[in-house]
């Protein structure tokens, strides 16, 4: 019995590794993995239940104030964000866009992160049934999570964007200076690939996707340049940037959907 | 033991088992997990020993796939193996098992996990690059302290259920 357990183990290690049985994977996932995680968060969401509460009265007046300042905040920035719009649809009709419409997006929860040296990837709740595909996009508030890379039937794997096997066509947003951006096995980091050292690249830019081999969608943040430095021995400026999204606390992310917008067909046209 | 105390005995495995899986995934960081103690493999090889006529090396089996599902593993069946390896060694050792003194069962466990991830980690060094962290050797001590607490438990569980 155990010689035959044993050859079995490794019929189906070699069975799996050419793809035969994903749908095994899949079953054990769906029936067992993912209704263990999700109650391996119970007592997470619990402990911020109570948490929230016996929050005290002090800390909700400061929190009520804090979020008065913010309101202040941004309807100061609604009321330049009518202006930009109003300026938007002005040069929109110019170039003839017909719609305004944004990408729909599908928020996910994140089930299981498993990040090492090797993989930098995440588990997610949403899956084939959810009309989730390989190569979506996920995004956080901030900006790109990375893209999916496996799929079942309710659940999708997302490869970060600082995984080693990520390349990234981005440009820096302030003068549109194409680069790759390549993921460096650290959660805050990020480095960009063949930088001539000419090229007009700051500490502080913000770096975002370009939309070449429209993989990733034209116009979303990526990350902010932390170093740039310049070395005889490289024939490109060694660049490394520090992600938008907040990799290593994201708990829910949003898919974005592959249908291309007309935003970005008017952004094309901007340029 | 009457048929239904052997379901009883099942279904308490079962769910023991369940609670293996959910005790490894209850910290949600991957490096505490990794150094936190086996669950579910200290768990099979107290069935290995105590529980060996409906928990045999295909149980072992059956737990170390799901184990490869659970961690993300590449290719099914790197646990699946260890765990029937570990399961077969529990199974032939038992009488001698059983017989050493709760230290030396201790011991013996932590070399079984020492096995477990120098085996983990080798492969996964041949499958992509090595490791990064080292907190997984935290968990072979651990699970040394464990094991006692382990038989403790359970020992007082099962007696309860077969009486």
């Amino acid at each position: 019995m155990t010689i035959t357990c044993l050859v079995l183990a490794v019929v189906m290690m070699v069975f799996d590794y050419q793809g035969r049985i994903p749908q095994l994977r899949a079953t054990i996932q769906q029936y067992v993995s993912v209704p263990v995680k999700q109650a391996a968060t119970w007592p997470d969401v619990l402990g911020s239940h109570i948490a929230v509460f016996f929050t005290s009265r002090s800390d909700l007046q400061a929190e009520n104030a804090k979020l008065k300042r913010e309101i202040v905040w941004l309807k100061a920035n609604l009321a330049n964000q009518t202006v930009l719009e109003a300026e938007y649809r002005r040069l929109k009709s110019l170039f003839e866009s017909t719609a305004t419409n944004t990408r729909p997006v599908m928020i996910a929860e994140v089930l299981d992160s498993f990040i090492n040296a090797n993989k930098h990837q995440i588990e997610i709740n949403k899956g084939q049934l959810d009309k989730a595909f390989i190569g979506q996009i996920a995004i956080d508030q901030n900006g790109v999570v990375g893209q999916i890379t496996s799929l079942a039937e309710k659940t999708a794997s997302i490869s970060l964007i600082t995984d080693e096997r990520q390349r990234i066509p981005v440009f820096v947003e302030r003068n549109r200076l194409r680069m790759l951006a390549r993921g460096s096995g650290k959660l805050g980091e990020l480095e960009m690939e063949f930088v001539d050292k000419t090229a007009d690249v700051r500490v502080g830019d913000k770096v975002v996707t370009s939309g070449l081999g429209d993989r990733y969608p034209r116009g979303y943040g990526i990350a902010t340049v932390t170093m740039v430095e310049a070395s005889p021995a490289n024939e490109f400026l060694q660049v490394k940037a520090e992600p938008l999204a907040a990799l290593d606390r994201i708990l829910e992310v949003l898919l974005i959907s592959s249908e291309p917008t007309t935003e970005e067909s008017a952004y094309d046209n901007d340029r | 033991m009457t048929m239904t105390d052997n379901i009883q005995q099942l279904l308490a495995v079962i769910v023991i088992m369940v609670m293996g899986f959910f005790l490894q995934e209850l910290p949600g960081s991957n490096v505490l997990q990794s150094a936190l103690p086996e669950w579910p493999f200290l768990f099979t090889l107290y069935f290995s020993v105590s529980s060996r006529h409906f928990f045999g090396v295909f149980s072992a089996f059956l737990l170390g796939m799901i184990e490869d599902v659970f961690l993300g593993i590449p290719v099914l069946g790197l646990h699946a193996a260890i765990y029937v390896l570990a399961a077969f060694v529990m199974i032939a050792m038992r009488l001698r098992f059983k017989h050493m003194s709760m230290t030396g069962q201790s011991i013996f466990i932590g070399m079984l996990v020492l096995v477990k991830i120098v085996v983990t980690v080798v492969f996964e060094s041949i499958w992509y690059s090595p490791s990064a962290h080292y907190w997984i050797a935290l968990s072979i001590p651990l699970s040394i302290l464990m094991w006692p607490m382990i038989n403790l438990f359970f020992g007082f569980f099962f007696i309860k259920h077969s009486a």
